[in-house]
């Protein structure tokens, strides 16, 4: 019957499903265990109204939520750059930590859209190539120091849009 | 003979031919590069489809080929295609991953897609457990593995 099917063809299937079933199917067989985490396109959402337990098991599993932390966004993102995303807009609130983003992140060629927002701090090494990025929205994210505005805003020549928002905070010890 | 009514048989797995104009063969995309690479025969071998799949997918063929070819295509010629392909893919399960495997073969995408879409509009909003038993999907978790996952994963799971 289904196991007919190749995995791409399950991925063609899965890819039109609403991420809540898709991720539901890992409980089918062992087959169906991983085949959901190579969906092109996941939607994750979790809200203030879901209890801490709930978030504490969506995260064991996904380490990711409003309450990443620099780990969790490094895994999520050095994945993210493995399976060579062209789209990348991450959001994050944090009470104590800052998020800062892995340094492969500055150098991936294939990133086409680059959203960063909050909780994020831009510690932007010396070495910035993001050759094919279009556009960069920059929401209250902070900069570790001036050379990191410098540095991203030099780095990425061929934007469409570029949308900055800067807030006054102080300034975070080195 | 003028090109669009040259006929092409399409032989099935049984050796079963089919005999369709080389506008419907050209829907399979396969054939349509066979074509194009010059393969001058009026016969094509399609050894991996059984006569009742190739004779659907050909169904299919026709049908859309059909209507591409009405003039002024109206928004009614449009909402038919749609009403027959609905029609077309309320198949049983079995059918249903025969002609989704068919139509990858043979490069027709439109089969393709709604194929695959008539699956995932079939799981939607199902428990796992008639997923299984709908798709002959064999457990072969173990209880604890599966309460395990289960476990992990109940944000998912809930309704």
């Amino acid at each position: 019957m289904i196991s007919r099917l190749s995995d791409d063809l399950l991925l063609k299937i899965l890819s039109s499903l609403p991420t809540k079933d898709v991720v539901s199917t890992m409980l089918l067989s062992k087959r169906w265990k991983f085949l959901w985490t190579m969906v092109p396109a996941l939607y994750f959402q979790s809200d203030f109204e879901s209890s801490k337990d709930d978030y504490a098991k969506f995260r064991q599993h996904l380490r990711l939520g409003w309450h990443s932390t620099t780990d969790d966004i490094t895994i999520w993102i050095k994945i993210a750059v493995a399976r060579r995303v062209r789209k990348l807009k991450i959001h994050c609130y944090t009470d104590d930590d800052d998020i800062f983003l892995p340094s492969c992140l500055y150098t991936y060629n294939n990133l086409e859209v680059l959203k960063l927002g909050n909780s994020i701090v831009l510690d932007v090494p010396e070495d910035v190539r993001l050759p094919s990025l279009k556009t960069l929205h920059l929401l209250c994210v902070e900069f570790r120091n001036e050379e990191s505005s410098r540095r991203i805003l030099s780095g990425c020549p061929c934007r469409d849009c570029l949308f900055l928002i800067r807030i006054e905070r102080e300034t975070i010890p080195t | 003979m003028s090109e669009s009514n040259k006929k092409i048989s399409l032989i099935s797995s049984e050796g079963e031919a089919f005999e369709v104009s080389e506008a419907v063969a050209r829907e399979f995309e396969i054939v349509a590069h066979m074509l194009e690479d010059g393969c001058s025969g009026s016969s094509i071998p399609i050894t991996t489809v059984d006569s009742n799949i190739l004779g659907k997918v050909i169904e299919y063929c026709t049908k859309h080929v059909e209507v591409g070819n009405v003039e002024g295509n109206s928004e009614k010629a449009e909402k038919d295609l749609e009403e027959f392909d609905k029609r077309f893919i309320a198949v049983e399960m079995n059918t249903l991953f025969s002609l989704i495997l068919a139509a990858n073969y043979l490069n027709v995408k439109g089969l393709l897609n709604i194929g695959c879409q008539k699956v995932a509009d079939t799981i939607k909003d199902m428990k796992p457990e008639e997923v299984r038993s709908i798709f002959n999907i064999e457990n072969d978790y173990t209880p604890a593995e599966e309460e395990v996952v289960r476990k992990e994963n109940e944000w998912a799971f809930q309704p």
